[in-house]
């Protein structure tokens, strides 16, 4: 199934690629996750404008598809004024992404925890900002975290849209590879190994986690 | 359910699907003996592209229809992916590729390479004509330069430290990134740059000819059918002797 010559051989590209793709991946991640935070807060705390914003900025990048947006990232922004390298192209517009998605998520997550908690916070003399740091928040993660994890999987295998900008991360070295060996079969067999491992890892941390957050809970 | 009937019904699955696969290999690829199934990626003008009609044309296109009616046999094209021809030609169900591929030995153990039917294709480096020129490789040492994957460009221009290697997909990529100042230089063979600037204008760019390389182009066949080899090999010799190569290279500018 996999073919250990192959990789061998080629095993420096393999290795920059994953490690390129890790990269993007965990940044991109990163910037998904507190900008998602961050977007869910407003969209549940403030009414008015600042919360169609926000709905609007979902709308858009969620109905769009991510490739238009690592084009736009990539060809626009410069002639704004603002050039980034080809990767930090990728990792904003990905992250970008990301915290759309993650933003619904926690949003979603934000209203399980009942308006009575809320409220039980504050007559206990919380700030809104502690109860949004120690009641809320908590909470919320921990009922969406499988869900959060199915979007950072989902995150790890778009940075395979980098390649598009010419980004070399492991898709895009499993191409390089390509055009050399002219072995397809072959690149793609190591390469979806490779992307089955990075996501297996990341699904492993996500249950633990899942473990961890639920240890103290009784369900009712 | 109990253990046994899943283990049971996992064992079944994976059965038919082994099963089905080993059928699969186990098939005769295309024994047709009236047509030839040719393979190519219809973006790289002036070897193979679409019309304004969506028709599949252009050098190696001509080439392998002229292949095709020497040795009596319809010439069936398939548009599709880089990485969707190799495979396909591998497994036997496409018998030709003709793409504008350049050979190499490492590439050989894959597939069968024809001899080249068009050679000395000199390699340029493009610069927006605002840029100060790049003549030598040793000019694009530090500069950011984009090649096309796995074009002769990429295979020679890897081998060196000094350039900042940028790789996209197709020519239309290229000079769109070389264009809103993302990269430097674009180095090409210089037949696959010339269709660009039927709508571009040259003055906006400048042109530098590489001293030491040249790009040839062959077809791919399939490793499934040796005996296809010998007979498209000698259609195309026949072809450059009578002329009829040198005839085409003129109808689409080559020399």
């Amino acid at each position: 199934m996999i073919n250990f010559t192959l990789f061998s051989t080629y095993s420096n590209e393999f290795i920059q690629g994953t490690l390129l793709t890790l990269k993007i991946a965990s940044i991109g991640c990163l910037i998904g996750i507190t900008g998602g935070i961050l977007l869910a807060l407003i969209q549940t705390n403030i009414k008015g404008p600042f919360s169609w914003l926000v709905a609007i900025y979902t709308t858009i990048i969620r109905g769009t598809p991510m490739l238009i947006q690592i084009m736009f990232v990539y060809f626009l922004l410069p002639e704004l004024g603002l050039k980034l390298s080809d990767v930090w192209s990728a990792i904003i517009a990905i992250g970008l992404n990301s915290s759309a998605y993650v933003s619904q998520i926690i949003r979603s997550g934000i209203n399980t925890v009942g308006t009575g908690q809320r409220e039980a916070a504050y007559v206990l003399g919380l700030t809104h900002f502690q109860t949004i740091r120690f009641i809320i928040l908590p909470q919320a993660i921990r009922a969406v975290l499988p869900a959060l994890g199915n979007e950072l999987i989902t995150l790890i295998k778009d940075t395979s849209l980098a390649s598009t900008i010419g980004v070399m991360e492991l898709s895009k070295r499993a191409y390089f590879v390509q055009t050399r060996t002219f072995d397809v079969l072959g690149v793609y067999g190591i390469v979806a190994a490779i992307y089955l491992v990075i996501t297996s890892v990341l699904s492993l941390l996500v249950y633990y986690l899942e473990q961890r957050m639920n240890r103290n809970v009784t369900r009712s | 359910m109990n253990y046994g009937l899943q283990l049971l019904l996992i064992t079944l699955g994976f059965g038919s699907i082994t099963f089905w696969i080993y059928q699969r290999k186990s098939q005769v690829p295309n024994t047709d003996m009236t047509r030839i199934i040719v393979g190519t990626n219809a973006e790289y003008p002036p070897f193979s592209f679409k019309d304004h009609d969506g028709e599949i044309v252009g050098f190696d296109i001509d080439i392998v229809k002229e292949v095709g009616k020497r040795l009596n046999r319809t010439i069936v094209l398939q548009d599709m992916s880089f990485t969707m021809l190799l495979p396909k030609l591998q497994s036997g169900s496409l018998q030709i590729v003709a793409t504008g591929a350049s050979p190499s030995p490492e590439r050989e153990k894959q597939v069968f390479f024809t001899k080249p039917y068009l050679m000395n294709d000199p390699l340029v480096i493009i610069t927006r004509a605002d840029h100060a020129p790049l003549k030598t490789v040793a000019d694009l040492t530090g500069q950011e330069v984009i090649v096309n994957d796995g074009f002769t460009a990429d295979l020679y221009l890897s081998a060196f430290t000094g350039p900042i290697i940028k790789r996209l997909p197709t020519v239309a990529d290229a000079f769109l990134t070389l264009i809103s100042q993302r990269a430097d230089a674009f180095v090409s063979a210089r037949t696959s740059i010339e269709p660009f600037f039927e709508h571009a204008d040259r003055s906006k760019f400048t042109i530098c000819q590489l001293p030491d390389i040249t790009d040839s182009y062959v077809l791919l066949v399939s490793r499934k059918f040796p005996e296809l080899l010998a007979r498209v090999q000698q259609a195309l010799d026949a072809m450059e002797q009578d002329g009829t190569i040198a005839t085409i290279k003129q109808k689409w500018n080559l020399s």
